[in-house]
């Protein structure tokens, strides 16, 4: 089993297009570090312009915790578009250069392959976050240094710097299993099909059109958004509320789990008596 | 008899305006016995769509009128009513009135109108409770040109037996409501003004607690 998903990601990292989200996301967070250390602190005035008549301020609130939040605010819309490109082609890529059969004529059970793959797949997309968290938190630190962080939203939280770090790790966490879910969904249809274009493009369409429902939550769709993955993909914002709200994070936690354990259920059962024919 | 009237009208409020003078000295005499003073202190701010974290600090404050804090991480605080703050408002060039009496927490205190001769600063108008044994401001209103009205209610300890300093001070005051700036939002379209001004500002509350008092 060891070998296959060395085998696996041996052949996902000597892909062109893996390297396509490191470089895109390595390049906007950048960019956004840099547009931030000019621009933070007008955007912090501007959130606390109504105080200033009657306070004055002491401390930095332009720092790493500040400007990571907003980064992956940002980019986590964008990560499942880049993690679809790997997970599309995980299975369905087999199919098109034909390569299914080399692949299970060897001793490995179709349930071992499929389960290298996924493996596989999981810890490109946990490289992915790695990449991001370094980015974005590691030179951002080295960058602007650490502080009490400034969560600006309907209302200003000030959290103690002291109580961020862990935050940010859970934060990511979360974040890092709603890509997952992400790449789940992608790898379940690449599963289905010979062309790994359409698995690509059928998650992304999957992605934006329940983000769109997201945005309406009225009506019938009250009860529909929260069994739609999507309405997760900013639960790690759930960490940067005081008090926590320990009952959305678990509930966020527990569906996404859920899709992960339904969705690879299908693939695997699938997958199992597919009948290879090239 | 007319002028006897004029004079019987003026004498009251002459008397009136010896006593604001001499409560007004009584409360200076209190204040000058500091040289300098350092305490510790935690601080609370209560205000709406806010959340910051508790702070604990130390101010410092040397005559006549120098005040320095030293807190911990991020801090806000407030402009008005923070330590030796009476003495700013004492030392303003202004046409003092007596506006009789209040009871304070058991305590009677005179009420003292501090009108600033000159428009140049920001005070407006301050009116100040006085308590009558300890001469120290346990209330204070004060209205500023830009920055709105302050309320500020202070419970006083004895130290050394002869400085009155606060151990708690609270201050109110009114802030324009928070709202979150359109750059975070993305919504550019133009909102319709509220023109009701209640309904634009919001009250705010910072309660101070002083400990640890080193005096002179």
């Amino acid at each position: 089993m060891k070998n296959l998903i060395q085998f696996e990601l041996f052949k996902i990292f000597s892909k062109w297009r893996t390297y396509t989200g490191f470089i895109v996301i390595g390049l906007l967070v950048v960019v956004i570090q840099l547009v931030m250390g000019v621009e933070g602190q007008n955007f912090i005035d501007a959130a606390t312009s109504s105080m200033k008549s009657n306070f004055d301020f002491q401390g930095d609130l332009l720092n790493a915790y500040m400007i990571n939040r907003i980064i992956l605010q940002t980019l986590i819309v964008w990560v499942p578009f880049l993690i679809t490109l790997v997970a599309g082609d995980m299975l369905a890529g087999e199919a098109s250069l034909g390569t299914y059969r080399l692949l299970l004529i060897r001793p490995a059970s179709r349930l071992q392959v499929i389960s290298a793959k996924y493996i596989s797949g999981i810890i490109y997309t946990f490289v992915f976050m790695v990449w991001i968290v370094l980015l974005s938190l590691g030179l951002g630190i080295l960058s602007f240094g650490t502080g009490d962080m400034i969560v600006i939203g309907n209302s200003i939280l000030i959290i103690p710097e002291n109580d961020v770090f862990w935050r940010y790790m859970l934060a990511y966490g979360i974040a890092t299993l709603s890509m997952m879910v992400v790449f789940t969904v992608a790898f379940t249809f690449s599963a289905f099909v010979q062309n790994s274009l359409g698995p690509i493009f059928t998650t992304m369409g999957l992605v934006i059109g329940f983000s769109i429902l997201n945005v309406f939550n009225t009506g019938i769709l009250e009860y529909i958004n929260p069994i739609l993955f999507t309405t997760y993909t900013n639960s790690w914002k759930l960490l940067f509320e005081n008090p926590l709200n320990f009952n959305n994070i678990y509930l966020a936690l527990s569906v996404l789990f859920v899709h992960i354990v339904v969705l690879l259920l299908i693939t695997f059962t699938y997958f199992n008596k597919k009948d290879i024919s090239s | 008899m007319k002028y006897i009237s004029i004079l019987l009208l003026l004498i009251p409020s002459y008397l009136y305006t010896q006593n604001a003078d001499e409560i007004i000295n009584n409360v200076k005499k209190n204040i000058d016995l500091i040289d300098k003073f350092e305490a510790e202190f935690d601080l609370r701010i209560e205000l709406q769509k806010f959340k910051i974290p508790d702070r604990k600090g130390k101010l410092f404050y040397e005559k006549p009128d120098s005040t320095r804090y030293e807190v911990e991480g991020f801090s806000m605080m407030p402009k008005q009513g923070l330590g030796n703050y009476v003495n700013r408002i004492l030392n303003i060039d202004a046409l003092l009135m007596y506006s009789g009496e209040v009871l304070i927490n058991d305590n009677k205190a005179h009420i003292i109108k501090v009108i600033p001769k000159n428009n140049d600063g920001d005070i407006v108008i301050s009116t100040l409770c006085i308590d009558k044994k300890s001469y120290t401001v346990l209330k204070s209103e004060i209205t500023t040109k830009n920055n709105g009205t302050f309320l500020v209610e202070s419970a006083f300890i004895k130290i050394k037996d002869k400085y009155y300093l606060p151990s708690k001070t609270i201050i109110s005051f009114q802030v324009p409501k928070y709202k979150m700036p359109k750059a975070f939002t993305g919504d550019t379209r133009k909102q319709k003004e509220d023109k009701n001004p209640n309904s634009l500002t919001t009250k705010g509350k910072v309660i101070i607690n002083y400990f640890n008092y080193k005096v002179n």
